[in-house]
């Protein structure tokens, strides 16, 4: 079946691209991980583009902070699956094109089998756990990977593990930033990120993906943008041209044990209640207990001594699984994280 | 000698500035930079890893410095 062109004629009618070029999009299939702040408006201008394939993979639900900055969402989605409603959003788009939904959250056990009929993967997710999952499962399949990261008014992007004329690979996040201790940096809810940039750098992420699949132009490949939104400065830092830090396999996550709020209120004095968050956030409302920043979490030492067991507990859930992980790995302690946090009991 | 360094994302919180100067006393290579600036700000080294990026190059810890190069502290950033 002959394809109508015509929505794409702007595109292809730039020099150097042209119908043959468009066919390289309809035939990429392109997955982005994390339909977020990143993954909304990068999913938009893939589709928008032509790409043949684009997967979306998110497990969330849409949460009212969302809205600000993760522009496929209505105020009246909220509570609704990401997957389920960029999926029909993007469908609507762009009918031409096969839009795969992922409503699953990557995990060691999945990731391989989700990515691997892919030839490009984008990384918009919200957490250093994720980001070096599909790090690592792309150096395994040997598929580029195109990443994007916020926070406040700085923006990354990068892309990891594309081949180079000679067999090597570029350069991979691990080759940069070996291991994180995610406890020590905020993500975008506990430090806040400005929308635009999410928009800017989301769209930077499409560009490069656009460009890596038409051979357009110089790429991110060996490098690594830094953006920063309240200057408009951006700086491109060179990476290196070849990966030498090796990657065997995936590293086994450490499990968190948690707690629903229904658990901590049925059995509440048998647990020691630590807030991680920050004091001004502890300050402005908590659900009792101690307040030691995630940040400092190691200062928990003293109170491990107790027959009470430790549950931290955060806005979101997500600083407090950290915290958790961080004890676990230090003290080998008995810890939860409180499910959720407790940003809904604030409203 | 003394650099200046520049610090970006949450580096910049654990320096409480986006700019400063750092006296590596006699020393002069990038592993001995990070050493003296974790000494000073302990929640550097608690981070595991950041990058350090001179003249807007990575570098490794044995790269070694004039001390007139721009240096730039890039720890990585998780949000989505």
């Amino acid at each position: 079946m002959q394809q109508d062109l015509s929505r794409y004629s702007c595109q292809i009618n730039l020099p150097g691209f042209g119908a043959t070029t468009q066919q390289l999009l309809q035939k990429a299939r392109v997955l982005i991980v994390g339909a977020g702040g990143l993954g909304c408006p990068a999913a938009q201008y893939i589709v928008a583009a032509g790409v043949g394939t684009v997967g979306i993979a998110d497990y969330d639900v849409i949460s009212a902070g969302n809205l600000h900055r993760q522009i496929l969402y209505k105020s009246n989605e909220v509570g609704l699956k990401k997957a389920e409603i960029a999926c029909q959003s993007l469908r609507q788009q762009n009918p031409g094109i096969n839009v795969v939904m992922h409503d699953i959250r990557i995990t060691d056990e999945n990731v391989m089998e989700v990515i691997r009929r892919y030839d490009l993967v984008l990384d918009g997710t919200d957490n250093f756990e994720t980001r070096y999952l599909l790090n690592d499962a792309c150096v395994l399949w040997g598929i580029p990977l195109i990443q994007g990261a916020i926070y406040q008014y700085e923006g990354h992007v990068a892309i990891w593990n594309a081949p180079n004329a000679d067999g090597t690979r570029s350069p991979h996040y691990r080759d940069i930033f070996p291991q994180v201790n995610a406890a020590q940096v905020p993500n975008c809810t506990e430090g806040g990120v400005f929308p635009t940039l999410a928009g800017i750098i989301g769209s930077m992420m499409a560009n490069e993906t656009l460009k890596c699949i038409t051979q357009a132009g110089e790429t991110l490949i060996g490098k690594m943008l830094v953006f920063d939104a309240l200057t408009l400065q951006s700086r491109i830092v060179k990476t290196g041209t070849v990966s030498k830090f090796v990657i065997n396999g995936l590293a086994a996550a450490t499990k968190v044990n948690t707690l629903s709020h229904e658990q901590l209120r049925a059995n509440g004095s048998s647990y020691l209640l630590v807030d991680v968050r920050g004091k001004d956030e502890h300050n402005a409302f908590n659900i009792g207990g101690i307040n030691i920043p995630v940040e400092h979490i190691a200062a928990i030492k003293e109170h491990l001594l107790g027959n009470k067991r430790i549950v931290l507990y955060c806005a979101s859930g997500r600083r407090s699984a950290e915290g958790a992980k961080a004890i676990k790995t230090l003290f080998n302690a008995e810890v939860y994280s409180l499910e959720g946090g407790i940003k809904d009991l604030q409203k | 000698m003394v650099v200046k360094i520049l610090a970006f994302g949450v580096a910049k919180e654990i320096f409480n500035t986006s700019q400063l100067s750092v006296d590596m006393g006699g020393k002069s290579a990038i592993g001995d930079l990070k050493q003296t600036l974790e000494l000073q700000y302990p929640r550097l080294a608690s981070l595991s890893s950041y990058m350090v990026a001179v003249n807007n190059e990575y570098a490794g810890n044995e790269v070694v410095l004039v001390g007139n190069e721009e240096i730039a502290i890039i720890p990585p950033v998780s949000g989505g």
